[in-house]
C-alpha cells in the first residue's frame, strides 16, 4: 500500500505550494494539524492559518463567513468528524449559500486502522453526494492530490475531498486529470470494474498480479459528484458486467452511484463490493480490508469468478 | 444616521405593523420572535450600521435567529433596500422572501440562516475577514436566547475571546421564551451576563424595546478590546396584548377576531408616534 509515502504529508506540502499561488487561500484546522500536516501551511503562512480547537461546527461556520468575504477556504479534520459532526453547518452555512469552502476529510474509509470504528469513515460519500451544490472528490493516488486540490479551490462552491492514508502511485498521466472526468486505466472486453480512492491501486495490482489487465476495463473515478456517467455507460454497454469496489458502506457509495446510472439497463449486471452496512473495528488497514473481503487476494478471486460466469 | 428618538419610535411602530401584516398575509411565520426584534433592528439599521451602499467595505449583519426574518424584511423594505411590495409575497412559492433568510436571493441579507446556533461563528468569519482586509467595520450577530441552547454558540464565544475579535458584536434578543416554554424551564442559562463575561466577552444589559437604551448600548461597543454582547431584554409578541409573553405565539397565526384586535393596537401605536 503506502510505499512509505504518507498521503497526509504530501497533502500538507501541496497546501503550501498552492498557498504560494493563491493569496486569498485560508486553511483551517480543528486541532489535528500535526496529523493532517496543515501545520506545514501554518509554518509558511501564519496569518492565513486558523486553528479553532476541537470544534468542527464552529470551524465550518467561520469558514462560511470568510468565504462570503471572498476568501478561499480549506477546512480540515478527520473524515469521520468533519462529515458528520459538522454536517448541519456544511449543509446550511456552506452548501445552501454555495460558498467556496473545500472540506478535507483525512483518514477516510478504513485507513485510520487501529483507532477503530469511531474514527473510521464509511458513510461520507453517501452523505456528501446528497447535498446540493456539493462536489465530491475521492483521489486514488498520492501524486494527483495537488492537481486535484488546485482544481477544487477554483470551483465557486463547496467541495468535499475524501483523503485516505496510504494511497498508491499513479499509473496514468496527470495531464488527464480533470474534475468530473473518469479515467480508463486499463482497457478490456470481458469485464468492467469501477473504483474510486484507495481501492483503485489495490484493484490495479490485483489485475497485474493475476495477469488480467488485457481482459478487464478498469474505470477510475476521482470525482463522485458530478459523476462522469458517459465513461461508465460506454464501458458497461460493451462488457455487460460491471463490478464496483469501495472502502465505504455499500449503501449510498460508489456501487449505488453506478447502479443509479445503469438502473434502466436490463442487459447489464452490476455487482457491488464494499462494506455491507456494518461498522469497522480495530486492526491494521491490511487486516481490515481482508476482513471485509477487499484485499488484493480477495479481488483476484472475485474477478476470476466473475470472468468464468456469464 | 438617525438619533432622533421619536423618529426611531415612529419607524419601529411602522415596522411592527408591517411585520404583523406580512406574516398574517403569508398565514405562516414566527410572530412572537419577529415582534420582539423590532426595536433592535430599527435602531441598528437606522442609527448604527454603516452599510456603505453595500460595498465590500461595510458593517455586516447575521440574523442567526433566522425565524425572526420578517421583521428584517420589513426594515429593509422601509429603508428602500428591497421593494416594499415584496413583503406581500413572504413565504410564497418562488418568492425571494423565504421563510428563513437566503443571502443569494435578497439584497441586504449577508448570510443565510435558519438552523440555529451557527450565526455567531459565521459572524466571526466576517469579522476576521474585515480584519484581514484592514477594514474598520464591525460585524453584528443577532441571537435568540433560546438559541443559546446550542453548543456551537459557546464554541464561537470561546474562539472570539481567545482571538480578541473586538469588531464583533452579538445582540441577544432575550425574550425569555422558546418554542416549548420558558428558557428557564427548558434549559436554564442562569446568569447570562456572568456567563458571557466569564467567556471573556464584554457584556451590556439593556431594555430591547427602549430605543434610547439600545442606542447607548450600541455606542458603548465602539471602543472595546474584546467582543461585546448586548443582552437586550425583550417581550415575545411585543405590541400585541394577547401575544405578549404568550408561548403559543411562537409560530401560530391568530384568528380573524384576534387579528382585528391586533390591528387596532398596532395602529394606535402608529398614530401615537405619527403625531410627533
Amino acid at each position: 500500500m503506502g510505499q512509505n509515502i504518507s498521503t497526509n504529508n504530501l497533502y500538507g506540502n501541496a497546501l503550501v505550494d498552492i498557498g504560494k499561488k493563491y493569496k486569498k487561500l485560508i486553511v483551517m484546522d480543528a486541532d489535528i494539524s500535526r496529523a493532517s500536516y496543515t501545520c506545514l501551511f501554518k509554518d509558511s503562512f501564519q496569518n492565513r492559518f486558523i486553528n479553532v480547537g476541537i470544534a468542527e461546527q464552529n470551524m465550518i461556520s467561520i469558514a462560511a463567513g470568510l468565504a462570503s468575504m471572498g476568501y478561499i477556504l480549506i477546512v480540515n479534520s478527520l473524515a469521520k468528524f468533519i462529515s458528520t459532526r459538522s454536517l448541519d453547518q456544511i449543509i446550511n452555512s456552506v452548501a445552501y449559500p454555495n460558498l467556496n469552502v473545500n472540506i478535507v476529510g483525512i483518514y477516510s474509509g478504513l485507513s485510520i486502522g487501529k483507532d477503530g470504528a469511531t474514527h473510521q469513515c464509511l458513510e461520507d460519500i453517501a452523505i456528501m453526494r446528497a447535498i446540493p451544490n456539493m462536489t465530491v472528490i475521492c483521489p486514488g493516488y498520492n501524486d494527483e492530490i495537488e492537481t486535484l486540490l488546485e482544481q477544487c479551490i477554483r470551483i465557486d462552491g463547496p467541495v468535499y475531498i475524501r483523503l485516505c492514508e496510504g494511497l498508491g502511485k499513479m499509473t496514468c498521466s496527470k495531464e488527464k486529470l480533470a474534475i468530473g472526468k473518469g479515467i480508463k486505466i486499463t482497457s478490456g472486453n470481458d469485464l468492467t470494474i469501477v473504483t474510486t480512492g484507495v481501492m483503485t491501486s489495490i484493484v490495479y495490482r490485483a489485475l497485474e498480479e493475476a495477469e488480467l489487465i488485457s481482459k478487464v476495463e478498469l474505470i477510475y473515478l476521482h470525482t463522485l459528484k458530478p459523476i462522469d456517467k458517459y465513461i461508465i455507460i460506454e464501458s458497461a454497454e460493451k462488457n455487460k458486467k460491471v463490478l464496483t469496489f469501495e472502502d465505504h458502506n455499500l449503501l449510498g457509495g460508489l456501487g449505488s452511484i453506478v447502479s443509479d446510472i445503469l438502473s434502466e439497463r436490463k442487459d447489464i449486471i452490476v455487482k457491488k463490493y464494499g462494506i455491507n452496512d456494518s461498522f469497522g473495528c480495530s486492526g491494521t488497514f491490511l487486516e481490515l480490508i481482508k476482513k471485509f473481503s477487499l484485499s488484493k487476494e480477495d479481488i483476484i478471486d472475485i474477478i476470476k469468478r466473475e470472468l468464468l460466469t456469464e | 444616521m438617525v438619533n432622533n428618538i421619536q423618529y426611531l419610535k415612529k419607524c419601529a411602530s411602522i415596522i411592527r405593523k408591517d411585520t404583523f401584516e406580512s406574516i398574517v398575509n403569508a398565514n405562516s411565520g414566527h410572530l412572537g420572535g419577529s415582534l420582539s426584534l423590532v426595536e433592535i433592528l430599527t435602531v441598528m439599521y437606522y442609527s448604527v450600521l454603516n452599510l456603505n451602499d453595500f460595498k465590500d467595505e461595510r458593517d455586516r449583519v447575521v440574523l442567526s435567529k433566522g425565524h425572526g426574518v420578517p421583521a428584517l424584511y420589513c426594515v429593509l423594505a422601509n429603508k428602500g433596500i428591497i421593494d416594499k411590495q415584496l413583503l406581500w409575497t413572504l413565504r410564497n412559492i418562488d418568492s425571494p422572501l423565504q421563510g428563513h433568510p437566503d443571502c443569494r436571493k435578497v439584497k441586504g441579507i449577508d448570510m443565510s440562516s435558519g438552523s440555529l446556533g451557527q450565526g455567531l461563528s459565521v459572524g466571526i468569519g466576517f469579522a476576521l475577514g474585515q480584519k484581514l482586509k484592514g477594514q474598520k467595520y464591525k460585524t453584528y450577530v443577532i441571537l435568540g436566547d433560546g438559541e443559546l441552547n446550542e453548543g456551537q454558540i459557546w464554541e464561537a464565544a470561546m474562539f472570539a475571546a481567545t482571538n480578541k475579535i473586538n469588531n464583533l458584536v452579538a445582540i441577544i434578543d432575550c425574550n425569555k421564551l422558546q418554542l416549548d416554554g420558558t428558557t428557564e424551564e427548558i434549559l436554564d442559562i442562569g446568569d447570562l451576563e456572568g456567563k458571557w463575561k466569564s467567556f471573556g466577552w464584554s457584556a451590556i444589559d439593556c431594555d430591547g424595546h427602549n430605543v434610547e437604551e439600545l442606542l447607548k448600548a450600541f455606542d458603548s461597543t465602539k471602543h472595546q478590546d474584546r467582543p461585546t454582547v448586548i443582552i437586550a431584554h425583550t417581550i415575545k409578541g411585543k405590541g400585541i396584548s394577547f401575544m405578549e409573553n404568550n408561548v403559543e405565539y411562537h409560530g401560530m397565526i391568530p384568528n380573524d377576531q384576534l387579528k382585528s384586535i391586533a390591528r387596532s393596537e398596532l395602529e394606535k401605536e402608529m398614530e401615537e408616534w405619527g403625531k410627533i
